[in-house]
């Protein structure tokens, strides 16, 4: 109670504060009309916060527009906090404008590499209600992550990272600690197919489960966000699966949407699984390895809820679960000696002589379309550095990117630029076709007619490029047992096997390694033909914080045992594997540690009633 | 005795002209008997032979090929000569006289087929390596052959890019015969008969793999023993192998000269290579202390993770460096 008391107080301090200041900070996402842009949530953890994302594919999007409450007339200094995404000798891609009341500020904004405060003008504003505009200039992924309101001329605003967080809870007057707790058997955090597995197999044993995601759709990889279609054998879990998965139509495809209709419909049915879309967790309270409660934040209104519960599920992916709670993990590719992992026939490829970080990539897919009359695409000269002379018309998993020394976490958003610019500028590229540089299909095939080709591209158009990373593997969470690639080849029996899995183990690399005049965004993938192989239970819980369970892509495993079991059928086992243990610890009261030590029959005799 | 040396069948001799290679064997090469190689129990054991050029050093391997291919009778044998080189690296083929390769229902190979059977087996990564003989035809649809009474099974739309279409049993059994086991048996050959000539032969090779093969036999002294050659395949190889080459050389190298040669091949390298040669030289300290001091004046051509790794293997290890070199980097950091 006492608590709840300094909390309010603070808040009313702090917009007591910020009003004697005559100061204003919209954070964009909140905008109560956000047009054309899109909220963007996927590094907050690297940059500070959602932000509004200009996603227009060339197109300026529609105004995002809101309305702020000035409380002193006078003259307001507004600066913008944003991004050149692609610095360079050109001008930047994602320009845009701030307007209030109709009257475009004079500077135009996403001008200066990094995430940085920049100055969009000044401006006189007479007290009351004043409606602020986002005007995109370029449809090219402009972003604005907060718009700030000063009267003072000269203000030093806050950039690094921990000081910019402090002022930003100040200016809103929150804290860092949620206001509101919720209370469940079962904290599910990452609504893909694993955390929507998990969370059915649990709700149907009775758990009460709360899954948290941070996007409006569920599906992960899978949705109709991302696009890659499932993979995989159901193992025992065949029926709940069903519920959860896709067709095999090609990676990319619109039929995504229809399935996340069906996902959606499938989880909602259930009264006991509580979900809580656009809520991204931002942090774990962990006390003697053990975790209390995770925290989460809405992605647009900031609003902020503790879950508490006895057990938890890292679905996030990159386990950022266990990263904040201090769970062990891995990250990188392991030497090929650690785990007796290589493979002659594809050597260095396969697994190196010397641990790295080389990890496979993400992937961002898209498409285009024939508009049926002629359609401009605008100069890119941002993305030439990147796409060079590589011309393409729509991209599958190949379309993947990782180097050695960037980090599928920390560098995440440069690497989804990356591939805007990859997309881009080949986009550019297939658009005005030159008979010097055929594209690589017509190269093998020597086949190369300009003028016809001129003809196709003219009436192409962008159908849709995700903004969104496909990622496929970052930080593993270490269990009790980790799986490796010699489990897969020699197919391992555990007594606690809860997955299965027959497709081959799919490592991938990228080309540009064989040929350095290749693409830099292009991968290919190699294949390792084995029996059905095994998953213990023992992968999918932590090594040491005893109440967290793991399960999709940050499950315990080598780089290379991630090959086979990483697609989104296996995944979906183990969290449904996870949901019925969850169950097993509810019933005796007992940690995950526990349901292998001491109920395995049974639960495995559950996970056998599942069929 | 190559059908297109013979000029009887001028599609053969155009497919020749696509697949001649450097090592091709002339009249001064000479090629005997290495040992006997069976695909499988059933098959008849294929006589392998080495090659060596003028100078009598080996250079690669040959043998001539006679295999069925399929299970009906809707396929003739297939009659070829294959060649590989050193490390078991498949280099091409040649059409035996008389014998041209045909596809399904005995049409003969295109041109274009030609080519890409040769695409198909030297992809060492090929989908092929995965399927079944079984995978490759789609047995619901089938196809009625004309000049047999019999039918065979459609090419699956996945594996089309994979196969010659009309012929993926072909594509199949010469792809696994090419890239199965032999591979294994031509290794240990060579390595039975390791000597100076074929390591200098494999290195100069531009197969990545090949150079790779004769690098893994590679002890420490190598490195210095064959110091040029070193270099030169940091500049011309792929990245893979730059990569290798730079994290796995005895650094520091026994002279100066080689260290100041080893770090002016720096700008010249790809991105990965580069980020590999940072991680090596910032860290450990005796190399931080050699090394860093010679590459810092590269720093305009470092990217923003690189000049920090250096930045802190300066500061961590103490490393002196010139005042106004170290301003540059600071200065560069925060641009």
């Amino acid at each position: 109670m006492n608590r709840f008391f300094i909390l309010i107080l603070f808040s009313l301090l702090s917009v007591i504060s910020q009003a004697q200041r005559n100061t204003i900070l919209i954070e964009a996402e909140s905008f109560a009309n956000k047009g054309g842009w899109v909220v963007d949530p996927q590094f907050v953890e690297q940059m500070g916060s959602p932000y509004l994302l200009a996603h227009g594919m060339g197109i300026p999007v529609k105004n995002a527009h809101t309305i702020v409450s000035v409380k002193k007339t006078g003259l307001y200094h507004v600066w913008v906090r944003t991004k050149n995404w692609s610095p360079g000798k050109w001008e930047a891609p994602g320009r845009f404008h701030v307007a209030v009341d109709g009257k475009r500020l004079e500077r135009e904004l996403g001008k200066n590499p990094g995430w940085n405060w920049e100055y969009a003008g000044k401006i006189d504003l007479a007290k009351g209600e004043r409606k602020l505009e986002l005007q995109d200039l370029t449809g090219f992924e402009g972003r604005c992550d907060a718009i700030y309101l000063t009267m003072l001329e000269r203000e030093k605003l806050p950039t690094e990272k921990e000081e910019l967080k402090k002022w930003r809870l100040a200016q809103s007057g929150v804290t860092d600690v949620p206001q509101k707790v919720v209370n469940y058997d079962l904290v599910v955090v990452g609504g893909g197919i694993a955390g929507c597995a998990a969370s059915i197999a649990a709700a149907e044993q009775g758990l009460k489960v709360a899954l948290v995601h941070d996007r409006p759709v569920l599906g992960g990889n899978a949705s109709g966000e991302i696009r890659v279609h499932t993979l995989g054998i159901y193992g025992k879990f065949e029926r709940i699966l069903k519920m959860l998965d896709t067709e095999h139509y090609p990676n990319g495809s619109a039929d995504a949407l229809k399935e996340d209709q069906k996902r959606m419909t499938n989880v909602e049915k259930y009264k006991n699984i509580d979900l809580f879309l656009n809520f991204r967790a931002y942090g774990a309270t962990a006390n003697d390895g053990k975790i209390t409660s995770v925290d989460a934040r809405q992605t647009s209104s900031g609003e902020a809820i503790r879950f508490e519960a006895p057990l938890f599920v890292d679905c996030t992916g990159d386990g950022w679960i266990g990263y904040w709670a201090g769970a062990d993990f891995n990250y990188g590719r392991e030497a090929s000696s650690k785990y007796n992992e290589s493979w002659e026939a594809q050597g260095l490829l396969w697994s190196p002589e010397t641990a790295d970080n080389f990890v496979m990539g993400s992937s961002v897919l898209w498409g285009s379309e024939n508009a049926g009359k002629k359609v401009e695409f605008p100069e890119v000269p941002w993305a030439k550095d990147v796409a060079k002379d590589y011309a393409e018309k729509k991209g599958e998993w190949q379309w993947e990117y990782s180097r050695n020394d960037i980090s599928q976490i920390d560098d995440a958003e440069a690497i989804r630029d990356h591939m805007f610019r990859a997309i881009y500028g080949s986009f550019y590229n297939y658009k005005h076709p030159n008979a010097q540089k055929p594209n690589a299909d017509q190269a093998v095939l020597g086949t190369f007619d300009n003028e016809k080709q001129q003809q196709k591209a003219d009436s192409l158009q962008l159908k849709w490029v995700s903004y969104l990373l496909g990622k496929r593997e970052s930080r593993r969470l270490v269990g009790d047992y980790i799986y490796t690639f010699n489990d897969e080849r020699n197919s391992t029996p555990f007594e606690d096997a809860v997955v299965f899995e027959k497709r081959e183990v799919d490592v991938h690399y990228q080309i540009n390694l064989l040929d350095s005049d290749k693409p830099n965004f292009l991968s290919e993938a190699m294949f390792y033909k084995t029996n059905q192989y095994n998953i213990p239970y023992r992968c999918f819980y932590s090594k040491n914080i005893s109440n967290l369970f793991m399960a999709g892509r940050n499950f315990s495993c080598s780089h290379v045992g991630l090959g086979g079991p990483r697609v989104m059928r296996t995944t979906g086992q183990m969290g449904a594997a996870v949901g019925l243990a969850a169950s097993v610890c509810k019933k005796y009261k007992v940690n995950p540690r526990d349901v292998y030590q001491s109920h395995l029959k049974e639960y495995l005799d559950l996970i056998e009633s599942q069929k | 005795m190559h059908i297109f040396r013979l000029g009887l069948i001028i599609l053969s001799f155009s497919v020749h002209s696509f697949m001649a290679a450097a090592n091709s064997p002339d009249s001064l090469n000479t090629c005997r008997k290495a040992f006997m190689f069976k695909p499988d129990e059933f098959a008849v054991a294929n006589s392998i032979k080495i090659c060596s050029n003028a100078a009598q050093v080996p250079f690669g391997y040959e043998t001539d090929l006679n295999r069925t291919v399929c299970d009906d009778k809707l396929c003739a044998n297939v009659f070829l000569k294959l060649y590989w080189d050193l490390a078991g690296n498949y280099v091409r083929f040649d059409t035996i006289a008389g014998k041209p390769l045909t596809k399904f229902d005995h049409k003969r190979f295109a041109d274009g087929d030609y080519k890409k059977l040769n695409q198909i087996l030297k992809d060492r990564n090929s989908m092929l390596r995965v399927l079944e003989k079984g995978d490759l035809v789609d047995k619901n649809i089938k196809l009625k052959a004309t000049t047999v009474d019999a039918v065979s099974g459609a090419t699956p739309a996945t594996i089309k890019k994979a196969v010659v279409e009309g012929a993926v049993y072909s594509s199949h059994t010469l792809w696994h015969f090419i890239n199965g086991p032999i591979k294994d048996s031509i290794r240990a050959f060579t390595l039975r008969n390791y000597s100076e000539q074929i390591v200098i032969q494999m290195l100069n090779s531009e197969n990545y793999e090949t150079q790779l093969f004769a690098l893994k036999q590679f002890k420490s002294d190598d490195y210095n023993s064959h110091f040029t050659m070193i270099c030169q395949l940091i500049q011309k190889s792929v990245p893979l192998i730059k990569a290798y080459l730079i994290s796995k050389s005895p650094l520091p190298f026994q002279s100066r000269d080689q260290n100041l040669k080893f770090v002016s091949l720096f700008p010249e390298l790809d991105g990965y290579s580069k980020s590999v040669f940072i991680d090596r030289i910032t860290g450990d300290e005796k190399l931080a202390t050699i090394f860093l001091p010679l590459i810092i004046p590269q720093l305009p051509i470092l990217d923003q993770k690189q000049s920090d790794k250096i930045v802190m293997a300066v500061n961590k290890f103490e490393i002196s460096v010139y005042p106004e070199l170290l301003k540059k980097i600071i200065e560069n950091d925060k641009q």
